[in-house]
């Protein structure tokens, strides 16, 4: 206890010198901990923006599907096994089956390829955001409806309108071409450029039928409600693929859209790079500030060794000065920090010119960052490992100090 | 002056006494800076990298197009070749080198799949040293000229499509009256290219052979110009649009949007980080020079005594303070030079090809050397540290003589 009383007072006989180290320790941690929240809460926007548009959590799939979709490569009996997954996965926010094509789209004067994809009108808004977001006229109300939505970047590079009608030409299941000529009944914005430009949407019922896929399609998409709960989701759709024998796999987000996922790794990491270089800056100068500290009480030291302390003692005094001053800036800086986090998290944080940026994620043009443990934790750890570690040093000195030398004020 | 002289050896001398703070604090400016100085480059390098590869790709310095082009990519809105008449003036707007193109979106179909894609129809000699399709072809041969039948596609489309070399595809698209128009190409080359959307996304045949197929006659899409430099297009397109006034002029920062906003997100960080980066920097320098002022209080006592005035104090700490920051810069500026020129193989990041993808970027980022960023952070670190020492400076010139004689700090 003694110790403690004695490292907490000589902490304060340089009380500039104190507050300065402290400040430099807290300054450190208020940008860690914003920036680190940043980033964190836009991979998460990131994220749920990009699953929840049209992709999902999961995906139940041909094997081989995901990176050569091709027509052929279905799941069949899709109806059953769908009412499996819902039976045996618990924490589903939704469940929903698509066919996929690709094909050519002609209006009146404009012709485009595009994605044809064929949607279950009643569940599809679960596992997507786009039946929500229909801009003009409405989402299929049935599962017989007949009529396609189409994506309002696509809509304009056809010059239609609602009401017109769009023929499409593709392939269908046994290779054959396909034609289908389908008024416009709704048209979407989704947000992600790629897929307002190039995917029209059309009952399932009627894509199976035109296509000639039966009771089959192409993948089942799942939404969770916790995303924290992926790990445990993926082991029961496994599970359920496996016993199902038709060479099926269940495939998460990160394989779904490996881009997105990469490109958080690799933004988190060139992230680290920089807090990594202030972290270091301000380690040089906790070092300087302890070295100082031990070796200005010399003689002191000198003392105390000579009245029969041990230097192990000392040691541990000026690793306890070290850690009350690390704790000391952290607490501080947490508090900064969670204050410039909370007030961005009110007022939204935006970089001039970002649009461009943030729409390659998928992200709106505010960031709201949060406090939380997942992004206060490992800048905090960080600065705290860094500062004690700068201490190690000072703290050896202070252990090779020898009574007589020292007395004599030599090192 | 002289005073100026003397204090110098008075800063230089006080700064060797503590040799180990010196050495610490000096380590602390040069990490810092270094750090900046090659952490910049290689965010510069990002969108740099990413700039050139598109310039070199397809997007050139400029372009010009139909007005309404961009918007709606068609045949329909092709425009006349620009008379020779006109070329001469883009020359001595700055122009160095001029290609014409056809480009058109396209539906490519194989036996097996289909995709979409845009045509681009170029007469292959125009191409050299414009755009990477001049050298980019891999398999089989290149297009000997305007007028040849074949078709050039990218190394991924021939795994979308399910085909190879040599084999026929079968082209769709709409002809300059918008009727739908087909017809099978051989395969004749395969080209590679740093982003895989690239290599799905196009397809080159003759300029001659795609004008006589859409019903263009000498029309074109678009007609890309090589000026001096990335830097100049801004200022050429701005003179080239008084001579083509009824044409649209665009130079590369406005055909990638997201390349011009990542710059500027690097411009407001990169300001933003040095800002803290230095005034950590700044922490330490003051607080190793608050340590010396209190060691050499008595010292200022003296000196005072023998009739040193404030200011001239305040100019002996500001000094102390300055040696060490120049040197710290100079040191930082070197090993940041050589981390530069260790680094300019380029950073390897094929580990991160989804994301790259993803994202856009080249797979290997070079760093960039920007003299205004390294400018920016020498003078931002010299202004606001020097600033920062002028506390302890005004610390030690409000020091009283006779107390600090005595060695206390107040009277």
């Amino acid at each position: 206890m003694i110790t403690l009383a004695i490292a907490w007072r000589n902490l304060w006989r340089h009380p500039r010198r104190t507050a300065l180290t402290a400040a430099a320790i807290a300054l450190a941690v208020t940008v860690l901990t914003f920036f680190f929240s940043v980033q964190v809460k836009s991979y998460d926007m990131a994220i749920n923006a990009s699953t929840g548009i049209f992709h999902g959590h999961f995906q139940i799939q041909r094997s081989g599907y995901l990176n050569n979709p091709e027509m052929r490569k279905i799941i069949p009996n899709v109806w059953s096994l769908r009412k499996e997954i819902q039976e045996k996965v618990p924490g589903l926010l939704g469940v929903s089956i698509r066919a996929i094509g690709f094909g050519l789209i002609s209006s009146k004067d404009r012709s485009y390829g595009s994605q044809i994809v064929g949607v279950e009108p009643l569940t599809e808004g679960d596992v997507s955001s786009i039946p929500g977001v229909i801009v003009e006229g409405e989402y299929f109300k049935t599962d017989s409806a007949l009529g396609l939505v189409v994506g309002e970047v696509l809509a304009r590079n056809l010059r239609i309108k609602l009401g017109d009608e769009l023929t499409l030409i593709s392939q269908g299941y046994d290779g054959g071409s396909v034609a289908l000529a389908l008024p416009v009944t709704g048209i979407f914005k989704s947000g992600s450029i790629d897929i307002d430009r190039g995917m029209v949407q059309i009952p399932l019922v009627l894509f199976q039928e035109y296509f000639g896929m039966s009771d089959s399609a192409h993948t089942v998409i799942l939404r969770v409600l916790d995303r924290s709960k992926l790990e445990e989701t993926q082991a029961r759709l496994d599970e359920i693929v496996s016993s199902q024998n038709n060479d099926l796999v269940a495939v998460d987000w990160k394989k779904l859209m490996p881009g997105l996922n990469e490109s958080i790794e690799l933004d988190m990491s060139a992230g680290w790079f920089f807090y990594i270089a202030l972290i270091a800056v301000v380690s040089f100068t906790i070092l300087n500030t302890f070295l100082m500290a031990v070796l200005e009480r010399t003689k002191e030291f000198g003392i105390i060794l000579a009245v029969g302390a041990r230097s192990s003692s000392l040691t541990k005094l000026v690793l306890i000065e070290g850690f009350f001053l690390t704790l000391l800036g952290l607490l501080m800086g947490f508090i900064f920090g969670a204050l410039v986090v909370s007030y961005f998290g009110h007022v939204g944080f935006t970089a001039p010119g970002a649009e461009e940026v943030l729409k390659k994620w998928n992200l709106p043009g505010r960031i709201y960052p949060e406090v939380t443990f997942k992004s206060f934790y490992p800048p905090l750890l960080t600065v705290m490992v860094a500062s004690l570690l700068s201490v190690f040093y000072p703290a050896f000195r202070a252990f090779k100090m020898e009574a007589l030398k020292a007395l004599q004020g030599g090192r | 002056m002289k005073s100026v002289g003397i204090l110098l050896t008075l800063a230089l001398r006080s700064l060797s006494r503590n040799k180990g703070r010196s050495l610490i604090t000096l380590a602390a400016i040069s990490l810092g800076v270094m750090s900046a100085v090659v952490l910049s480059a290689f965010a510069r390098g990002l969108s740099v990298g990413m700039a050139e590869n598109a310039i070199k790709t397809l997007t050139g310095h400029i372009q010009i197009h139909a007005p309404g082009y961009l918007d709606d990519p068609t045949a329909e809105l092709s425009f006349q070749q620009p008379s020779t008449e006109l070329e001469q003036k883009l020359k001595e707007d700055g122009v160095i080198q001029i290609a014409h193109r056809i480009r058109v979106p396209a539906v490519a179909t194989s036996e097996r799949e289909s995709t979409g894609v845009f045509i681009v129809g170029i007469n292959p000699p125009e191409e050299v040293g414009i755009s990477f399709i001049s050298d980019a072809v891999r398999d089989g041969v290149a297009l000997e000229n305007d007028a040849d039948n074949g078709i050039i596609v990218g190394k991924d489309l021939l795994r979308v499509l399910k085909t190879e070399l040599g084999k026929r595809i079968v082209i769709i698209t709409q002809d300059v009256n918008n009727k739908v128009i087909d017809r099978g190409f051989r395969i004749i080359g395969v080209f590679e290219s740093e982003l895989k959307s690239t290599e799905k996304g196009f397809i080159f045949m003759g300029r001659k052979t795609a004008q006589d197929w859409l019903g263009l006659d000498n029309k074109i899409s678009e007609t890309v110009l090589k000026v001096n430099s990335a830097k100049e297009a801004e200022g050429a397109a701005g003179a080239i649009r008084q001579d083509a006034i009824d044409l649209d002029v665009r130079p590369w920062q406005d055909l990638e949007p997201l390349v011009t906003s990542l710059t500027r997100v690097h411009d407001g960080f990169l300001v933003i980080w040095f800002l803290i980066v230095i005034i950590s920097i700044s922490f330490g320098v003051i607080n190793a020079q608050l340590m010396s002022i209190f060691e050499r209080t008595r010292e200022f006592g003296v000196v005072m005594a023998l009739g040193l005035k404030p200011r001239q104090l305040v100019l002996l700490v500001g000094l102390e303070a300055a040696v060490i920051l120049i040197v710290g810069t100079i040191i930082g500026n070197l090993f940041g030079g050589l981390g530069y020129a260790y680094l300019n193989q380029g950073l390897d990041l094929s580990g991160f090809a989804s994301a790259s993808e993803h994202l856009g970027f080249t797979r290997i980022i070079y760093p960039h050397f920007s003299l205004a960023d390294w400018i920016l952070c020498d003078g931002l670190l010299l202004g606001i540290g020097i600033l920062g020492s002028l506390y302890p400076a005004w610390l030690a010139s409000k020091l009283n003589p006779v107390a600090a004689i005595s060695g206390r700090e107040k009277e």
